[in-house]
């Protein structure tokens, strides 16, 4: 713990330079802008800005992006509130009780509980990121890629079993994400594969171009069929009632606590801030004396969404620099930029690279005070901004979507693979396919069978290795009862399954 | 999703059996392309074509136990693509595909002029002077932005040399 400290104080000389205070002031405005518009989620917005730093130092890219993440997820939470629209799918909890709350003139309150309890999750992950760093970094490297093999499957299987939604269809979510990665170069054999003789499919697919496609595109789409006129509760926040809000906050301590540790769980163990809101708003209602008014305009019920939501997010770091596992469609796009930057994620990053892991953790604790600040000081600007009708800013956003996936590698191929894959975003959103194992599944393809094939190497093709000693056994095992329960499940009561979803 | 009622253009029951079918066929792909590698094991454990097989083979499965389950469900009033909302999503994407098409050729700043000028001023019926704005700021926007902010200069066509630009 003591290293952990001394370890962080270097972070904090490396974050407090006055160029990476002005990353994280324009990542948190970026995020905000990416947060409450529609069609710029946090995961699109993160791979729009990505091949923009692929010359910066590796460091300063991390800060710029995830200041953007905290951004986005703040931000989300300003239009779930004032316009009953979730700006991101990690804020649909915040409108339960956001919403009802602004309508009967408490607006300024929602607001500034919103945010204050996103910058209290925000805080409580990144201090469990620097406490459980050493521990967590001193675990992973007992892993060989067998344990990693497991790990991966665990993260695939997880998905299926609490990713909510049919267990089947993401299933063929992981299997597409794992077809797509396999296209181009095999990085063992350098044969090609899955080509079908199309020049521009050796460089393979662009995990940026399919996740600008899939959350920015296949989004637009959505929404362009049933364009809501917006029109918020309130446009503006007044500096007195911010202040009594802010001193009445703390009474929800509890709540706060609970929330940020079911936040973080579900950030480091694979879930996102989308299931830890959802499951965190759900113990509320269920455990809290405050219960039986949520969703009715219940101060304690967005307390609870918003922590959860933030503390997920940003411990989700965790994982995604000590093992490489991202636990969220944002944190899968930052871990395919780690890998396109030449970094190499896992326990031996925090020795060779204290530089960026501990600027980085340091950062988190300034951007995310940061994006509290601003999204206050910015609520009018954003109220005012969704106002524009969707018909000007929908083009502009397909545009901007459009530049992205060029900046990636410059290929007109690439624009039609855009469109392809926003299609099929379209497509997957509207009939409940989950779109985050896709990506994951994507970014994690070349490790997951990079590990596999010299886990065979290791054992000289015995599948049995995955079982041969307690640690993998564990990690396997608990993939395969992941797998096995909701497939069963499903398999004993076919309709009733499905009746239930919306 | 809202209480005027839509003529159903494509219910969801049909779209769903036809998306899944879609996925098993792309499955179907992936297999034939896997088997044109060695996909057993070699000297160095699972070959090239090992993997992608079996991703494909269980997306063939997959995706084929969703079409079975979705094709035994009852159709019920779910509507993938209505009447009007429909339309408004074609006129969306076919002025984007068009853009698509032309940005390898004029580049990005007259495509996206010409673009913004359809979709919002045409399309988006927004007044024509407001329409026009936008089609030109936005393209400035973008060239001081890519230019010199990001340093990632964008395409510029024929622009360009009409302007003396590199």
């Amino acid at each position: 713990m003591i290293e952990n400290v001394a370890a962080l104080a270097h972070g904090f000389a490396v974050a407090l330079t006055a160029k990476h205070i002005l990353f994280m002031v324009a990542g948190v405005c970026f995020g905000l802008v990416v947060g409450v518009l529609p069609g710029l989620g946090a995961p699109n917005g993160v791979g729009l800005l990505l091949p923009l730093t692929f010359t910066m130092e590796p460091v300063s890219a991390i800060i710029l992006l995830t200041s953007m993440y905290w951004g986005a997820l703040i931000g989300g939470s300003t239009t779930s509130i004032l316009f009953n629209i979730p700006g991101e799918p990690s804020s649909v909890a915040t409108t339960f009780d956001g919403y009802p709350m602004a309508k009967s003139g408490e607006a300024t309150k929602a607001l500034t509980f919103a945010f204050l309890s996103s910058g209290f999750g925000a805080l409580f992950g990144v201090v469990v990121v620097t406490l459980l760093a050493g521990w967590v970094t001193r675990f992973a490297l007992l892993f060989s890629p067998v344990e990693y093999f497991a790990v991966f499957v665990l993260a695939f299987a997880s998905f299926i079993a609490f990713g909510g939604g049919s267990p089947l269809k993401s299933v063929v979510s992981i299997a597409l994400g794992l077809a797509l990665a396999s296209v181009g170069m095999d990085t063992i054999s350098g044969s090609m594969r899955l080509t079908y003789d199309v020049p521009d499919l050796i460089r393979g697919i662009s995990f940026l171009v399919v996740v600008i496609g899939l959350f920015g595109l296949g989004e637009l789409f959505e929404t362009m069929q049933n364009p809501a006129a917006a029109k918020p509760v309130a446009t503006r926040l007044d500096l007195a009632g911010v202040v009594r809000a802010a001193l009445e906050w703390p009474r929800y301590g509890v709540a706060l606590l609970r929330s940020a540790v079911i936040g973080c769980w579900m950030g480091i163990a694979p879930g996102g801030p989308t299931a830890a809101s959802f499951m965190s708003y759900g113990i509320g209602k269920r455990f809290s004396r405050n219960g039986p008014r949520f969703g009715k305009g219940e101060p304690e019920g967005l307390v609870c969404a918003e922590t959860a939501d933030q503390s997920a997010g940003s411990s989700a770091m965790l994982p995604m620099l000590a093992l490489g596992l991202p636990s969220s469609a944002t944190a899968a796009v930052l871990l395919g930029g780690l890998m396109i930057w030449g970094i190499t994620p896992g326990p031996t990053l925090f020795s060779e690279r204290p530089d960026f892991v501990w600027g980085l953790i340091a950062s988190m604790y300034l951007s995310n005070i940061v994006a509290v600040v601003l999204a206050l000081a910015t609520v009018p600007l954003f109220a005012r901004m969704l106002q524009v009708p969707f018909t000007i800013t929908g083009p502009i956003i397909a545009l901007v979507c459009v530049i992205g996936a060029w900046t990636v590698a410059g290929a007109p191929f690439d624009l039609w693979l855009l469109l392809l894959f926003g299609a099929v975003g379209w497509l997957m959103k509207a009939l409940d396919y989950p779109i985050a194992p896709l990506v994951l599944a994507m970014v994690l393809g070349d490790r997951t069978e990079d590990a596999f094939r010299q886990s065979m190497l290791l054992s000289g093709g015995k599948l049995s290795v995955f079982f041969a000693s307690p640690l993998p056994a564990t990690i396997t095992g608990l993939a395969l009862l992941c797998l096995v329960v909701p497939l069963a499940g499903m398999a004993l009561k076919p309709r009733t399954a499905r009746s239930a979803a919306p | 999703m809202s209480d005027v009622p839509q003529r159903p253009v494509l219910p969801r029951k049909q779209a769903e059996i036809a998306f899944a079918l879609l996925l098993a066929l792309v499955g179907g792909a992936v297999i034939a392309g896997a088997r044109e590698m060695d996909t057993g094991w070699g000297g160095s454990g699972p070959e090239a074509g090992y993997f992608p097989l079996r991703i494909g083979i269980v997306l063939v499965v997959a995706s084929l136990a969703v079409l079975v389950r979705e094709a035994l469900r009852p159709a019920g009033d779910g509507v993938l693509i209505a009447g009007i909302g429909g339309g408004r999503l074609a006129l969306f994407v076919l002025p984007l595909v068009a853009l698509v098409a032309v940005v390898p050729w004029l580049g990005f700043y007259i495509a996206a002029f010409a673009y913004l000028l359809v979709a919002v001023g045409l399309v988006g019926r927004v007044r024509w002077g407001r329409a026009l704005a936008i089609a030109l700021g936005t393209p400035l926007v973008l060239f001081v932005a890519f230019e010199y902010a990001f340093r990632a200069p964008l395409p510029k066509g024929p622009l360009g040399p009409l302007l003396g630009l590199p």
